[in-house]
């Protein structure tokens, strides 16, 4: 039971993107084309599970003063691994991520669920509380990275979808087109949110 | 005063452990990965370089000290042990980086490929330089190559990258050096 909630929540209900507006960086940097937010937010819910997991495990152990540099320790310790695995296995994905995946250390989600959730809670449901988080960050990332990549370059996942006759709107894929298009959807979510909530009050 | 001491020991000690366990972790992962993650980086190169230089059959490298934008020669020959042109790498700095590029030029000075091995160029804009239909446009071209923002370009010209000119002019830049140091060389 507990665990259906844990895993409905990072992904609806306190999804780190649009509802805790977590790790915004990443979020309007990446997000110029679907698989590359599809590439990164996969990298990131590795991270969140894995370092999750671990915070989880130690959490009873590290002194409460040192628990920051603790958990950036581990988290990093991560991401390196993951920077390591990509070049190796994916060189193709590790070059369009670049220098976002050293990056996702200092993605606030992570650092955020270590110190909300990890660190008062057993091993299991915190690593399904950081995969819960990283795919909510991940679809909202595919989202955003959707509109992008349709507008601003007339293709998704580099297909093309207007045709050669389209005319891109450059600005979807530079930095003010991600702000629009983040502003847009949290928008519209909450105004569907506030539709839902007066309508249960009203009842 | 006694309870400050240790406490604080126990904190040093504590991170002593993680860190201990975090570097092992890395460095096993390190030592699982390095032998093909180089091999990776040498065979892109050796495929940048029998793309741009489709007649050579075998590079060999020529003494050249670094001038800053290229970095290394290499000489194409062919079956016959001729030699047929030349394989340049250039490190120009572009908008996010050095941008790692391979230019192939043949005996006349003329340019017959152009590969872009390594960049962190913007995606969507200065990231298209890798396509074919930018660095195709370098085919031919010799010394002097110009980059044209809008219309047609002339014939010692090229057409930048639609909103990356920076990234489109430090390609132009990486090209024209490698066609001047194989001038040097003749």
């Amino acid at each position: 039971m507990r665990y259906r909630d844990i895993f409905k929540n990072g992904i609806i209900e306190e999804n780190p993107t649009f509802v805790q507006l977590l790790g915004m960086c990443p979020t309007l940097a990446v997000t110029t084309s679907v698989s590359n937010s599809i590439g990164m937010g996969l990298s990131a819910t590795f991270v969140l599970m894995c370092s999750n997991f671990v915070i989880s495990l130690v959490r009873k152990v590290i002194p409460n003063k040192i628990r920051i540099a603790a958990y950036i320790v581990i988290i990093a310790t991560f991401v390196s691994i993951i920077e390591m695995l990509l070049k190796a296995y994916l060189p193709a994905l590790s070059q369009s991520l670049g220098m976002f995946v050293p990056l996702i250390v200092v993605n606030c989600i992570i650092l955020a669920r270590a110190e909300s959730f990890a660190a008062k809670n057993s091993p299991l449901p915190s690593a399904l509380d950081g995969i819960s988080m990283g795919l909510g960050f991940t679809g909202a990332l595919t989202i955003i990275g959707a509109v992008r990549e349709l507008l601003g370059n007339g293709t998704i996942l580099g297909f093309s979808v207007f045709g050669a006759s389209y005319n891109p709107a450059l600005i979807f894929i530079l930095p003010p087109g991600a702000f629009l298009v983040l502003g847009t959807i949290i928008a519209i979510i909450n105004i569907i949110t506030d539709k839902k909530n007066t309508k249960e009050a009203g009842k | 005063m006694k309870e400050n001491v240790r406490s604080i020991i126990k904190t040093g000690a504590i991170l002593l452990v993680i860190g201990f366990v975090c570097t092992l972790l890395l460095s096993l992962c390190n030592n699982m990965t390095k032998d093909r993650i180089a091999s990776l980086a040498a065979n892109a190169e050796q495929q940048a370089m029998a793309s741009t230089l489709p007649m050579a059959d075998k590079f060999v490298k020529l003494q050249y000290d670094s001038d800053g934008v290229v970095t290394a020669v290499y000489e194409g020959k062919n079956a016959e042990k001729e030699v047929v042109g030349y394989c340049v790498k250039a490190e120009p700095v572009g908008y996010g980086g050095a941008i790692s590029m391979i230019v192939g030029i043949d005996a006349d000075g003329k340019v017959t490929g152009v590969d872009i091995v390594s960049m962190s160029e913007t995606p969507g804009l200065g990231a298209k330089a890798n396509e074919p239909q930018f660095t195709n446009g370098f085919i031919g071209k010799g010394a002097g190559v110009k980059v044209r923002k809008s219309g047609a370009p002339a014939d010692d010209e090229i057409s930048a990258i639609s909103g990356a000119t920076v990234t489109s002019k430090a390609v132009t830049s990486g090209v024209n050096a490698a066609i001047a140091v194989v001038e040097s060389l003749q």
